[in-house]
């Protein structure tokens, strides 16, 4: 149940925390695949998309046969607005981390708002970092909407959305055919 | 004619009329006092603005500002002379029988022409235009008041419209995928063992096969389903992160193919269990526009309740 109502006149733009994302989804082996074009689809709705923002982070010196790369053009292609940033470190420990992403998100969520170029922003992220470039989103007028999983968003962000969506039940991890070997006979 | 110095009262009901008869020998002067000489007589311009002296013997008859038809004369000296014949007035025209002002008007016309013409042209284009002008404006006028009334009403119509929309979509979003418990129609009789429809598939008038609101997909292998409601040739498959949920979407760009009503997706034993000749709940979900699966949830992987041994025949399956 939610306070707000979707009005079809609304002019939407979705800003996607990649790494985010890609954390939360099991996989099992190559399948399934992240179908971000699918997602923004059905979270937008009836309503106009502006713009549609993926941030990620690389590493430097990266060429374009590096896997990473290659998804983000890919992205491109599908249409979306991808902002990487060449900042992605390795800790003492070896993990690899990612900087500069969040505020820049935040940056542009809040800079697209005061501009005045959407009514709705939907923030495809669960991360706390976020909630106060929403309120100051909000303060500016606009609706905000978080997508998140259920295990990994934070309630200050579901507190501070105006509507929360939960992603387990959406079906957007896209499928492959089956590989040839037979094929399944009934038996 | 009272005031006549030379006989001219036989003029007046023949001699008139001969007058206009014979109107290129005479001429109408309009006398005005002679500045040139100061103000002594009257004198008189004709067309060509040459000066003609009233004749004298006739200062008395003639007054300044008085329109006569005279006979002009030249003497030796190339100086004009006027004889004034008839005083032309207003009531004079108007008492004249309407041969004799015609003639009078069109030889006046014909003298003047030249000069009338301009300024009447001028004259009669600017009335005729503001005429013009006022009633193209009075047509616009009403034209836009009718074309306002109607953009109006459609702007009405359209708000309530975009109301009744909204209160549709707000009525049937919804925050969580539930399948209805109530099946519209039920395909056919619960109790009946799964077989393939004798009968082609009814098409909606927008050629899309015709889908119950509920029924059943049979699992027919560990990588494929089957169902007589898949009628398309190509699909895209997408599972939700739960694993609960698979939306099959029959597309003409589909990355899977679909032979004889059975679809085989890839990685399909990992994410749900098989088990021989399970059926699954499943939908048409506008909200996603395609065919929505319920599986069975990971935590009891026994296959989904069959037809069979559902408690209630009119709700299959509840959820």
């Amino acid at each position: 149940m939610t306070l707000f109502a979707e009005h079809s006149y609304s002019r939407v733009m979705v800003f996607v925390d990649y790494m985010n994302i890609r954390e939360c989804i099991p996989h099992a082996g190559k399948d399934p695949e992240l179908d971000l074009l699918r997602l923004t689809r059905i979270l937008v709705g009836g309503r106009d998309l502006i713009g549609a923002y993926v941030f990620d982070a690389s590493r430097k010196y990266r060429t374009e046969n590096d896997a990473a790369i290659r998804e983000q053009d890919r992205l491109r292609m599908d249409g979306f607005r991808v902002i990487s940033r060449e900042s992605m470190e390795k800790t003492s420990d070896g993990r690899l981390v990612q900087k500069e992403v969040d505020v820049s998100l935040a940056c542009e969520m809040l800079e697209h708002a005061l501009l005045n170029h959407f009514d709705v922003a939907i923030v495809v992220s669960g991360d706390r970092d976020f909630v106060p470039a929403m309120q100051k989103v909000q303060a500016a007028g606009k609706r905000v909407e978080v997508a998140s999983f259920k295990g990994s968003v934070n309630k200050e962000c579901i507190k501070t959305a105006d509507v929360y969506r939960e992603l387990d039940d959406i079906p957007f991890l896209m499928m492959r055919p089956a590989i040839d070997e037979g094929g399944d006979n009934g038996e | 004619m009272e005031n006549d110095p030379g006989n001219l009262g036989d003029y007046w009901d023949t001699g008139f009329a001969r007058l206009i008869k014979d109107l290129d020998r005479y001429t109408l002067l309009e006398f005005e006092v002679n500045r040139k000489f100061g103000g002594k007589g009257l004198v008189a311009y004709t067309d060509d603005n040459s000066m003609v002296i009233l004749r004298s013997g006739y200062e008395d008859i003639v007054r300044q500002g008085e329109i006569w038809m005279c006979s002009v004369t030249k003497n030796d000296n190339g100086i004009r002379y006027a004889r004034p014949m008839e005083q032309v007035t207003l009531s004079m025209l108007m008492q004249m029988n309407e041969n004799l002002r015609r003639a009078i008007e069109d030889s006046l016309w014909e003298r003047n022409k030249s000069a009338y013409m301009d300024a009447f042209r001028e004259r009669f284009a600017e009335e005729e235009y503001s005429k013009i002008r006022e009633e193209v404006e009075k047509e616009n006028r009403k034209k836009i008041g009718d074309l306002e009334a109607k953009i109006s009403e459609l702007e009405t119509q359209l708000e309530q419209k975009k109301f009744a929309l909204e209160t549709m979509a707000a009525d049937s979003s919804k925050e969580e995928i539930t399948l209805t418990s109530e099946p519209v129609r039920s395909p056919r009789p619960a109790a009946q063992p799964w077989t393939p429809r004798d009968e082609p598939l009814r098409l909606e008038k927008d050629g899309f096969p015709y889908l119950p609101r509920a029924f059943k997909v049979r699992r027919f292998g560990p990588r494929s389903f089957q169902s007589e409601y898949f009628t398309g040739r190509r699909c895209y498959v997408h599972i939700s992160p739960s694993r609960r949920f698979v939306l099959i979407r029959f597309h003409e760009s589909g990355n899977i193919y679909c032979f004889n009503s059975t679809i085989s997706i890839g990685g399909l034993e990992k994410i749900s269990e098989y088990v021989e000749g399970a059926e699954y709940n499943a939908e048409y979900s506008k909200k996603y526009e395609g065919i929505l699966i319920y599986l069975p949830s990971s935590r009891s992987p026994g296959c989904a309740p069959s037809i069979n041994t559902c408690p209630d025949d009119s709700r299959p399956w509840e959820i």
